[in-house]
């Protein structure tokens, strides 16, 4: 596959999760560039150039997934933030959660959210979800001016 | 009989007819003359066979006509009747006088009219006068009449007065048979109009020992009424007063008599409704007030108030309106009201207790059903998923190892998570739900039992446990034991990066909380961020991750949650890597449930 991939934004508190949507996201190797981060804040962290990434390379990532339940700052409060803040509303942001509770889904669509996606309790069906998800807004969706491309060769 | 000729002479033309149809109904023939000189005049045309005359006419009168008549030798064969009162003798003398053939009394007897005339006319003959010598004279009255009659003449007179005579006296017998029915019947109505004015005086006599039983009973039903009774006329002055209301006001029937109702009414207490009402009774606008029931603030004769209830009729006494009251005194009845209302306003913080204990649950529901749909279905996933990868790591290498075995505890763990969420949820369910048995203990010996009991957890660790001297507190045992062992854990599990960590339980009294005992832990633990502080006894709420710090998000949701139920309340102090404190407090005495 020749493709130029971007970079994602991954809020995910639990160690599992992240390895089976890492492993998901590598089906069409898009792990490398995929940036994770344990809780809310970092993941603000990240997106203000904060803390430990005070000094990471300019740009925004061309998507950023959320967990909802996560420790400090939950994916709703960091979608609230995103989406109300000039330089960073035009990333897409979706919302990766166990659950479908309506006020969840309620809120995250009030917010401007671009996609929620309930993570499948069956293996196969959530690698497929998770590697249509990555492939659909890495690969096939154009991202907004100001997205960090990173040309690669594979 | 039949053409019998007979001429009516009768100035009255009713009479004149009445006689008229009399005689043609037995067959004669009829001719009316209406004077004296026209019953001639018609005698000369005629000559009937009887000439029936009245007395008193005009122009000529009976007497005359007849004389003429009896004067004419033309005449001869023609009879005379005379209608006469024959009432007096001067009658009698002039009809003798003319020489009529027979007389009939006035007023006359139809069927002696008609009998008088068949036989006049029958024996004719007889009738016929005899010669007369000489006049009889008569002196009567100062007046001397020449009698010529004959004697049959005289006879007929004579026995015509003595009928008239006869008929007189029946009729008099009659009367005075009449008479003596009448005085019977009168006697008779005496009797009994004697006998119904007794009966009367009876009856009257009776109505007068009802009414008097009437009053009576009324007097003792008023006097032992337990309700006061009181009248009062067109001005709002008292005129009745029973026994009952002497004892609810302290007045007594001659004191109150004639004072006006305003004294009774106490008017500071009334709200405005009341003196309208007041004013009402007192204008005695009685029209306007029947059927009223009236709760009002009365005064009793010393001043004092009390509520009462009065209900109001309008009477009409010999045409004057008046009014009744009865009144009760409800003082017994307003305080159970009272009463009510307190223990309806009692009632109503019970329910919105009740409602803000419901809503509590309601919303520790939400949470629960919300934790399962998120943190019950991540240890599945993951154990799916890793079970998985395990699988496809033995087929593509055919043996265990490394990731195999990483695989495998993975799975492991997150058995033992979702068992972990599994119980905590149902302790903390069962803390929200769980009675109370609140009593006095010493929490120094549960403090030291709850230590004791993670020595096992806490081998090859350098902990320094600081105690206070606890005093003794007012709480439910078993709970506090949980809060202890919630708080103690967490203090044990974040200073486990510090080479030497130190726990202090410890007790505090603050002045503007003076009712409450606060207690604490304190560790010198890796703390947390205070702007996440309001988060930390939420639900399923974590600053840290699993891979950090181990944990489901219930324990300090569930401190919480008992210390409110206790009706002290939580909160927590920290740093991040400079320690936490967590405060409770606990009432001293039993304030709240």
């Amino acid at each position: 596959m020749n493709i130029s991939p971007k970079r994602i934004l991954f809020a995910e508190d639990n160690e599992n999760d992240v390895e089976l949507t890492l492993t998901a996201l590598n089906e069409y190797h898009l792990a490398n560039e995929v940036i994770v981060v344990p809780d809310g804040e970092e993941a603000l962290d990240y997106l203000y150039y904060r803390g430990k990434y005070q000094s990471r390379e300019k740009g925004n990532p061309a998507l950023v997934l959320l967990d909802i339940k996560m420790p400090k700052v939950d994916g709703i409060e960091v979608l609230r933030r995103i989406k109300s803040d000039q330089q960073l509303k035009m990333i897409p942001a979706v919302i990766l959660t166990s659950s479908r509770e309506e006020r969840d889904l309620i809120e995250s669509y009030k917010l401007g959210v671009n996609a929620y996606v309930v993570k499948p309790v069956d293996f196969h069906e959530f690698i497929n979800g998770v590697k249509e998800l990555g492939l659909f807004w890495i690969v096939i969706n154009e991202p907004p001016p100001g997205t960090v491309a990173i040309t690669k060769n594979r | 009989m039949s053409n019998s000729n007979i001429l009516i002479v009768e100035d009255s033309a009713t009479q004149a007819e009445i006689l008229r149809r009399l005689l043609m109904k037995e067959g004669y023939t009829v001719t009316i003359a209406k004077d004296g000189a026209e019953g001639l005049e018609y005698a000369h045309k005629l000559i009937p066979q009887l000439i029936l005359c009245d007395i008193n006419m005009p122009v000529m009168n009976g007497y005359q006509l007849c004389k003429a008549i009896k004067t004419d030798e033309a005449f001869s064969g023609v009879l005379v009747l005379l209608l006469t009162s024959l009432t007096e003798p001067k009658d009698i003398i002039k009809g003798l006088e003319c020489e009529a053939d027979s007389f009939i009394p006035k007023p006359y007897d139809e069927k002696y009219l008609l009998a008088c005339i068949q036989h006049m006319i029958l024996n004719r003959a007889q009738f016929k006068k005899e010669p007369v010598q000489s006049a009889t004279n008569i002196n009567y009255g100062g007046q001397t009449y020449a009698i010529r009659a004959g004697r049959m003449q005289i006879l007929n007179l004579l026995l015509t007065t003595y009928d008239v005579a006869t008929i007189k006296n029946i009729e008099l017998t009659k009367l005075q048979e009449e008479l003596k029915q009448i005085n019977m019947n009168l006697e008779e109505i005496v009797i009994e109009r004697t006998s119904s004015l007794l009966s009367e005086i009876e009856r009257r006599k009776q109505i007068e020992q009802v009414l008097s039983d009437s009053e009576e009973t009324f007097r003792t039903i008023a006097s032992s009424a337990h309700d006061a009774i009181i009248m009062i006329d067109k001005g709002g002055n008292i005129f009745y007063w029973n026994l009952a209301a002497e004892f609810i006001f302290g007045w007594r029937d001659e004191e109150i008599h004639g004072k006006n109702f305003s004294i009774l009414i106490s008017n500071e207490s009334n709200n405005e409704v009341f003196d309208k009402d007041h004013n009402l009774i007192i204008s005695s606008d009685h029209d306007h007030i029947d059927g009223r029931i009236l709760e009002l603030i009365a005064l009793k004769k010393d001043g004092s108030e009390f509520p009462i209830e009065i209900s109001l009729s309008s009477i009409n006494l010999k045409g004057q309106l008046n009014a009744v009251g009865i009144i009760r005194d409800i003082s017994d009845r307003k305080k159970a009201e009272d009463k009510i209302n307190q223990l309806n306003v009692e009632l109503e913080q019970r329910v919105k207790d009740r409602t803000e204990q419901l809503e509590a649950a309601n919303k520790e529901l939400e949470a629960f059903s919300y934790s399962v749909s998120h943190d019950l279905r991540a240890p599945i996933r993951h154990i799916a998923g890793f079970v998985e990868l395990l699988s496809n790591n033995l087929k593509e290498n055919g043996q265990m190892d490394d990731n195999s075995q990483r695989y495998l505890n993975i799975i492991t763990d997150s058995a033992k998570q979702m068992g972990m969420l599994i119980d905590d949820l149902l302790s903390f369910s069962r803390m929200s739900r769980s009675d109370m048995n609140k009593t006095s203990f010493d929490i120094n010996s549960l403090i030291k039992e709850v230590i004791h009991s993670y020595e096992p957890d806490v081998q090859g660790r350098d902990i320094s446990w600081k105690l206070n001297d606890f005093p003794q507190i007012y709480a439910d045992y078993s709970l506090i034991r949980v809060v202890l062992n919630n708080l103690i854990s967490n203090a044990i599990k974040f200073t486990r990066t510090r080479p030497q960590a130190i726990i202090e339980i410890g007790y505090n009294e603050k002045e503007d909380l003076p009712d409450n005992h606060i207690l604490f832990v304190k560790d010198n633990g890796v703390g947390f961020d205070m702007n996440y502080a309001n988060k930390l006894f939420l639900v399923f709420q974590r600053l840290h991750t699993s891979s950090q710090f181990e944990g489901t998000g219930i324990g300090l949701a569930t401190v919480a949650r008992i210390v409110q139920r206790h009706g002290g309340h939580v909160w927590a102090e920290g740093f991040p890597e400079q320690g936490a404190s967590f405060y409770f407090t606990l009432p001293k005495q039993d304030t709240k449930n």
